[in-house]
């Protein structure tokens, strides 16, 4: 409760020490001459059944009342206590959650004043830390201070309390605290355990509290916020964004304070070559490995592949999407050796695509080349390419020359075959699919290659 | 009270560390190095201990091009005491120079993860302790948070108020530190109460009037992971993983971090949706979503928030063109086994007896029983995969039967089961990497043998944003927890500069 906490009026009514009794079910005060009425804050639940009364050392003639937080009366009692005697008792069941006053009244003209026990069953909710211990106190601006310990102000105008280990940066009104640190205004009362770090903040009776920006709340316990927040009768608590609250308890929201570890880097690529195989009958495409650059001799061995007819793809690293292949490839023929039949094998038959045309080259050993020789050249939709007919293409052999190619412009999918004939024999037939699409390959329009 | 943002410190820890806190031990050249080669005779481990670790000069090494600089060790060969670099160093270690090593778990070391680029250097390595400015004299910063980010910072002194403040950019400036004694590892907040420098304070060498300087600060690169360096992306056997642990403590003294949780970058851009009649199934395929224009251009994951009942699925990007996107094939799996009686191990072959199914191991992960009892059983982290292993497949290295499988194996990249994928999935950037958290034990971290080695009993996901952001649980005062990252590198993984693995924590 806010006020200076005397006992003297509703305002400055007493807190319940729960630490008083076991339970936390009485507290002990006494009526003076001078001071006949004494006032205690209690925070009591709904729907619960209270029952107050007074237990006298010393009887005398009392009265004990009870009022809600707007100062409204409630009940009263002048007698009727479990102790018989002048002893007073009041049972109340609230309506609703909140603070309530309890006063007890003696007669100072009638000499009617003395020690009292006042009990509550159950006990009323508990909020507050008791800390009075006055001492070790930094201030650097215009303050109003009393009953702290361990306190550091950086700014002006500050009025507080009953306080213990506090820091203040700015405007701040605060009373019966302890560990409370905020930076800039704030209002606060009875507090407990209680950080903030920015603008205006208007927080009565909570404990165990961290705010970070503009926040109003009441009456709640252990609470973190962090951006605007407003709240009344809260229980654990941690908030991060604008929130509205009323009469909540254990409540988690959750992330406040935040640190990074940084962490960069860079994924960079090897420098290189991949080798790929594919078979020339079912277009199934075989990894034989890499090449890296730094390798002096550049080459792949003993690459286990069944038998069959490969063109062989050399793909560099930077060209990192597949139809950017190399167009560059070597046929390799594996199996059984074929006979040569006199006459040279051709080589390296393979095909490049230019200006919308087909180039076919292929290669034959320069030195077994006769005078009398040429290559036939057939085309067919479907393999093998029937090679009994005559040539569709007929193209001389020149004795030293080992490379040679045709161009034919094709409309659609078909297969070659290039086979050395002489005047009365054919050397061994080799062949190539040469696929055919009209539609232009795919590639990234966006694409950077890093080293 | 919520223990404030510079509580939370990050420590780089060691294999080769024997206790909490311990110094990383401190090596030093002798002669012989190059520009990519360390040598340093009192390196006594075994071949390729330090295979994998990431390394720094100290600040007052001897050579000062090579103060505070970081390498990535490639191999370590016993014999010689020679440390292979990945990259050139920026000059020949002279003998002399000092280095510390940083590789795998086992216990945190007194080497905080570094902060952010001051003006171009770490303040962590500066000559001097931190990094000093011109006009606010008297102020030393030996750290700046790298929660507050790349940008302008403004140290600001009030001599009337004897405050200092700090503020990023055009932001406001946050509370200001007395400064009107010494002051030792002073914290200055920014505005958010968040970011903050450290800094050392000489009252008496403050200056008689209101002073500002600005710094920019960027973000250092290698210092908690290194490159992918090339000869790491294409290994022909089908990829590799890499794990790497920070140690994280919580210094307040007094109060506890509630709800500590973590997650890390990824590449900026705005999730979408697989365009109307797009799919794509687990070979490798390109498929157009509805908007990459903000994506990266290559080399980077996405996750398909939609399928496998919410939970989602994963591909590696190899490029994008336009709103085509361009992935690798699913060649990873999990594989259930039992019975295992020979030793699996990592990069051997596997094949299914019954299925015919071959694969390279990548991990190994037992939980329970032993090889020599016969009776290992666990799940094998697979690569490479041609064909399905099918439960009760005998798995076979060379022509020896290690174990047999329990389940078929399952397809899938970082976690996830791999699924076709249809038009109108949700599709969004992923992190470039994986988290475990790993509490240690009597302030022992998992030690796994290398840096490719899984560290047991640490379950990773990915966590890319405070929504998917992985659980610490509390964290009491001065109390130890531990992050493990895994990075997931596909067999022909493409470069990348710049890739964000920083890890954010947050907590009550």
């Amino acid at each position: 409760m806010a006020g200076l906490e005397n006992g003297s009026s509703q305002a400055n009514a007493f807190s319940w020490d729960v630490t008083q009794y076991p339970g936390g079910t009485r507290v002990f005060g006494a009526t003076t001459y001078n001071q006949s009425e004494e006032w205690w804050a209690v925070y009591l639940k709904a729907g619960q059944t209270y029952t107050f009364q007074t237990r006298l050392p010393t009887n005398y003639y009392h009265y004990l009342y009870l009022y809600d937080s707007n100062g409204s009366y409630l009940s009263g009692n002048s007698y009727g206590g479990d102790d018989g005697g002048y002893t007073t008792k009041i049972t109340y069941t609230p309506q609703r959650e909140g603070w309530y006053t309890l006063a007890v009244y003696g007669y100072y003209y009638y000499n009617e004043y003395g020690p009292y026990v006042l009990e509550s069953v159950p006990a009323p909710k508990s909020f507050r830390t008791f800390v009075i211990a006055p001492g070790r106190c930094d201030w650097r601006a215009t303050n109003a201070i009393e009953q702290i310990s361990q306190f550091n102000i950086l700014r002006d105008r500050t009025a507080t309390q009953s306080n213990s280990r506090y820091t203040i940066n700015a405007r701040v009104t605060a009373a019966g605290m302890a560990r409370f640190a905020p930076h800039s205004g704030r209002k606060t009362e009875i507090v407990s355990r209680f950080g903030t770090t920015k603008a205006a903040t208007v927080a009565v009776v909570p404990s165990q509290f961290s705010f970070r920006q503009p926040c109003d709340s009441q009456v709640a316990a252990r609470f973190d916020t962090r951006a605007v927040t407003f709240g009344h009768e809260t229980a654990q608590f941690d908030w991060r964004h604008i929130t509205g609250l009323d009469v909540t308890s254990r409540f988690d929201m959750r992330c406040i304070t935040h640190n990074v570890a940084p962490s960069r880097h860079h994924a960079f690529l090897r420098e290189g070559w991949t080798i790929y195989a594919c078979n020339t009958q079912n277009n199934q495409r075989t990894c034989l490995g890499f090449i890296p650059a730094e390798d002096q001799l550049r080459q792949l061995t003993d690459m286990p592949l069944a038998d069959g007819v490969y063109e062989i793809e050399i793909v560099a690293s930077h060209a990192f999407w597949d139809s950017a292949r190399s167009r560059q490839r070597l046929t390799l023929i594996t199996g059984e050796t074929v006979p040569l039949l006199g006459l040279p094998a051709i080589q390296n038959l393979r095909r490049e695509l230019t200006h919308f045309a087909t180039v076919i080259r292929w290669s034959v050993a320069a030195d077994a080349i006769a005078d009398d020789l040429q290559f036939g050249v057939w085309f067919g939709v479907s393999s093998p390419v029937d090679t009994a007919r005559d040539p569709d293409q007929l193209i001389p052999l020149f004795p030293g020359v080992g490379n040679y190619q045709t161009t034919r412009f094709q409309t659609v999918s078909e297969h070659i075959a290039v086979a050395v004939l002489g005047p009365s024999d054919r050397g061994p037939v080799a062949e190539l699919p040469l696929p055919w699409e009209s539609t232009p390959p795919d590639s990234p329009r966006e694409q950077l290659a890093l080293p | 009270m919520t223990p404030s943002a510079d509580k939370l410190r990050v420590y780089y820890p060691s294999k080769n560390l024997t206790s909490d806190g311990a110094a990383l031990p401190l090596w030093t050249t002798t002669a012989g190095s190059e520009l990519t080669k360390i040598v340093a005779s009192s390196l006594s481990q075994a071949d390729d201990y330090w295979a994998g670790a990431i390394g720094f000069f100290e600040g007052n090494t001897t050579t000062v091009a090579l103060q505070g600089q970081f390498f990535h060790v490639k191999s370590f060969t016993s014999a010689s005491r020679t440390l292979a670099l990945t990259q050139d160093l920026p000059a020949v270690p002279q003998s002399g120079d000092t280095f510390r090593l940083v590789l795998g778990g086992n216990y945190r070391s007194s080497t905080e993860v570094v902060g952010m680029l001051v003006g171009g250097a770490l303040p962590e390595f500066k000559a001097g302790g931190g990094v000093a400015g011109v006009q606010v004299t008297g102020v030393t910063i030996k750290k700046a948070s790298a929660f507050l980010g790349a940008g302008t910072l403004t140290v600001n002194y009030r001599r009337a108020q004897q405050l200092l403040f700090v503020r990023m950019g055009t932001q406001a400036y946050g509370v200001g530190l007395d400064v009107s004694t010494n002051i030792t590892n002073g914290i200055v907040f920014a505005a958010d109460g968040q970011g903050f420098i450290q800094v050392d304070v000489n009252a008496a060498q403050l200056a008689t009037a209101d002073r500002t300087d600005t710094w920019t600060l960027t973000f250092p690169e290698r210092t908690l992971t290194p490159d992918y360096e090339g000869y790491e992306t294409t290994t022909g056997n089908g990829g590799k993983t890499r794990y790497r642990l920070e140690c994280v403590r919580n210094t307040d003294t007094v109060d506890a971090m509630v709800d500590l949780a973590v997650y890390t970058g990824r590449p900026v851009g705005a999730a979408t949706t697989i365009a109307s009649g797009q799919s794509l199934a687990l070979l490798a395929a390109g498929f157009d979503v509805a908007d990459a224009s903000t994506w990266p251009t290559r080399s980077f994951w996405i996750k398909n928030k939609t399928v496998n009942s919410a939970a989602g699925d994963c591909r590696y990007v190899i490029y994008r063109s336009g709103n085509t996107l361009y992935c690798l094939q699913v060649d990873w799996a999990t594989l259930a086994f039992n019975t295992g009686t020979s030793q699996i191990r990592q990069g051997d072959t596997l094949t299914g007896t019954s299925s015919g199914a071959t694969a390279v191991v990548d991990q190994v992960m037992l939980t329970e029983g032993s090889w020599g009892s016969g009776n290992a059983a666990g799940t094998l982290l697979l690569k490479k995969v041609v064909g399905t292993f099918t439960s009760s497949d005998y798995l076979r290295v060379n022509t020896t039967n290690m174990a047999r499988a329990t389940a078929n194996s399952v397809l899938g990249l970082r976690g996830y089961t791999a699924v076709n994928w249809s038009s109108g999935n949700a599709i969004e950037l992923m992190s470039d990497v994986d988290l475990g958290v790993n509490k240690p034990l009597l302030n022992q971290y998992e030690n796994p043998t290398s840096e490719t080695t899984a560290p047991a009993n640490v379950i990773f996901k990915d966590a890319s944003n405070a929504a998917t952001a992985l659980p610490m649980d509390n964290l009491a005062p001065s109390r130890l927890h531990g992050v493990w990252r895994r990075e997931w590198i596909m067999d022909g993984h493409q470069s990348r500069a710049g890739v964000d693995a920083d890890t954010r924590y947050s907590w009550s």
